[in-house]
This record gives C-alpha cells, sequence and structure tokens, in this order.
C-alpha cells in the first residue's frame, strides 16, 4: 500500500513538473521514469505492451523534436506502467481467490 | 471497505489453499470441469476446443484425415535419427522418443523445470552440439516426433518438495490476472471455458497441454506450446516472455500436473 502511495506520488510530481514548463531534459526524464516503472511490471512478468510501444513513440517524437507530442505520450505511458505496477502489486494478493475449492 | 472485505476474502481462500497440494488442486480442478461439462467425460478435454463444440469437432475430424503436421513428424523422425559429431545421437538420450509422458519435471541438481525442449538442447551440448533455437523449426520438428512416439502414453509427472515452488509459481502465474485487459489465463479458460470468443470456442484448462506441438493454420506451421503462451500473453495486452523462460516453465509444469494422467494426443491441428 505504501509502495502504491509512493507510485501515485511520483506520478503526481511529475505532472505537476511538467506543467509549467516543457523541455527536452523534463520531457526525457518523464520518459525514464516511464521506463523505470515499465522495468518494475516487466521484473515481475506484468509488462503491458502498450507501455512499451509508447515509450517508443514518445521517444521517436523526442527524436523529432515534437514536445507536445512527446509528453502527451510519455504522460500515457507512465499512466499505463503505473497500473501495470499496481496490478502487479493486487494480484500478489488476490490470485489465490481464482483457485476452486478442494 | 470492499478493499478490506476482498483482502479478507483472498485470505480465507489463500488459507484453504495454503494446505493445497499437486494432486487435490488437480481434483479440484477436475471436479470444476465435471461440473461446468456434465456432458464430457474428463479425458475429453484432450482435444480442447473440439470436445466443448459439436460442429466444429466434425470439421477438425474432417481436418484430421490428412494432418496438416504429418510432414514435420516425418522430419522431425530424420533429424531424431541424425548422429552427432561424436557419434552419439538422440536416441542416446530419449531411446525411441517415448518419453514426453514424464516431461516436465523438476531437476535436482539444477533447482529448475526441465521440458522437453531444454532436455533435447540439453542432450545435444553434452554431445558438444549447439543448441537449438526454442523459436526455431528444428526443435519444433524434433519434439513433433517426439511427441507422436509418445502417443497415447499416459501423463506420469511428478512434484517433489523442492519442486513445489516452481509448480506454486506456475499456479500463480495461471490464475493472476495481467496486461492492459486484465485477464488471467483461469478466467478465458475456467470461468469462459466453453463460451465464445469472437468466433472461437474457449477450451477447459484440463487437456491443454496434451496435443503439442501444434499445427496451427493461423501460423501456417507447425510450434511449441510457449509459442502459444505468448500469443494469449500478447492477445491480453500483456508482454510475452521468452520461450522456456523459467515462467513459462513452471507454467507448463503447472498446467501439465493438471492433465496427469490424461493421454498425450500430439502432435494435433488447430485453426
Amino acid at each position: 500500500m505504501n509502495r502504491l502511495i509512493s507510485l501515485l506520488f511520483l506520478l503526481l510530481v511529475c505532472v505537476l513538473a511538467q506543467a509549467d514548463q516543457l523541455t527536452f531534459d523534463s520531457v526525457s526524464e518523464q520518459i525514464q521514469q516511464a521506463e523505470s516503472l515499465h522495468e518494475e511490471a516487466r521484473i515481475v512478468d506484468h509488462g503491458w505492451v502498450i507501455t512499451r510501444k509508447l515509450i517508443e513513440q514518445a521517444k521517436a517524437a523526442l527524436a523529432d523534436d515534437q514536445l507536445i507530442s512527446a509528453d502527451e505520450l510519455s504522460k500515457r505511458a507512465l499512466r499505463t506502467a503505473l497500473a501495470s505496477v499496481t496490478q502487479s502489486i493486487r494480484e500478489e494478493e488476490v490470485w489465490r481467490a481464482r483457485i476452486p475449492s478442494p | 471497505m470492499i478493499r478490506a472485505a476482498a483482502c479478507l476474502v483472498a485470505l480465507l481462500v489463500g488459507v484453504g489453499s495454503a494446505s493445497a497440494d499437486p494432486e487435490s488442486d488437480q481434483l479440484a480442478l477436475a471436479r470444476y470441469f465435471e461440473q461446468r461439462f456434465p456432458d464430457v467425460e474428463v479425458a475429453a478435454h484432450i482435444d480442447g476446443a473440439y470436445a466443448l463444440n459439436e460442429q466444429t469437432r466434425e470439421q477438425w475430424l474432417a481436418m484430421e484425415d490428412f494432418p496438416p503436421y504429418e510432414f514435420s513428424v516425418d522430419d522431425g523422425e530424420v533429424l531424431f535419427g541424425a548422429s552427432f559429431k561424436d557419434g552419439s545421437g538422440y536416441q542416446d538420450c530419449f531411446d525411441d522418443g517415448n518419453v514426453k509422458a514424464h516431461f516436465p519435471y523438476f531437476d535436482h541438481e539444477k533447482q529448475t523445470v526441465v521440458t522437453l525442449e531444454l532436455a533435447i538442447n540439453d542432450c545435444r551440448v553434452a554431445s558438444g552440439e549447439e543448441p537449438l533455437a526454442y523459436n526455431g523449426e528444428d526443435i519444433a520438428l524434433l519434439s513433433a516426433y517426439m511427441a507422436f512416439a509418445s502417443r497415447d502414453s499416459v501423463i506420469d509427472i511428478e512434484v517433489p518438495p523442492e519442486g513445489l515452488a516452481a509448480y506454486e509459481a506456475g499456479k500463480q502465474y495461471y490464475y493472476s490476472r495481467r496486461g492492459q485487459l486484465n485477464f488471467s489465463c483461469s478466467q478465458c479458460h475456467m470461468l469462459m471455458s466453453g463460451l465464445k470468443l469472437r468466433a472461437e470456442t474457449l477450451s477447459a484448462t484440463i487437456g491443454q497441454v496434451t496435443h503439442w506441438p501444434v499445427y496451427r493454420f493461423k501460423w501456417q506451421e507447425i510450434g511449441p506450446l510457449h509459442r502459444r503462451f505468448v500469443e494469449c500473453n500478447e492477445q491480453v495486452g500483456a508482454e510475452g516472455l521468452d520461450y522456456q523462460s523459467e515462467t513459462y516453465r513452471n507454467l507448463e509444469y503447472f498446467l501439465t500436473y493438471m492433465s496427469q494422467g490424461l493421454p498425450l494426443n500430439g502432435p494435433a491441428s488447430r485453426k
């Protein structure tokens, strides 16, 4: 639960930090955060296809100097990455409820 | 409040299943499908979705008159009979190839689950040969021949105490939701088994491993079980894993135990 709150806080900080100024570095950092969260999900076999695609698209947009597009894509990547980590945390507890009773 | 209630339910169910062992898991699953499909014998599930839909079963049986995997079995037999550079061959590791009933197994020395594909490569490496690519054609052909040689043998694997963690990991993977669509394997192949997903009938968990490798018309070639795992994962928006990754081998271990006692009927053809 604490981990989840930390992740939500991280997401909030990221969104607020990006609100004022959009620079190559700020978007790049956002992409890195999405990558880091995605990796956290992947390690426990909960990576999502959409996150990887969004990260790749955000990187391509950034390389093309399309800052607004890269920002939008990386924010979506961050949201889906966070959702995948949340899923992995939740499933650690609830998967047993799906086993048929002996 | 809802979360607390869900946790309590999970905890209570968890306590119940903590004492469960592979044998009682398998019995509970068999009972589940007996109740879900009272007109279908448990052993009939080795035919997958074709055990649950009479119309598609007839089409499939007609297709099996000229099975598309026949050439793969023949090519696999040639590969199986070939000698390695040191003069040894697959027969030295697998006799006549009729060994699939005892795979996968938990290797005490390596402390890992060994599938047939892994054993094929171990056999090669022990004789100084390069391992085959797990997504390549040769390993699919070899396992097709060995599946054919093992036909009608009854699945007879063990889960020793040291193998329980691997079995449990496979079980957890099967029952965990994953991907953007938030689906678990069990939701499709237990709760929704027998129902349609677009035009396809969803097969039951039991019997899912008996007929691999499979010639899929979608693939236009024969392919291994782990290729289907990747496909299932990606269909729910989850990233597929490497063939023969530890996670997939554990999943295969769990699924194979769930089919314990059923006859092998691979290779097979599927849409």
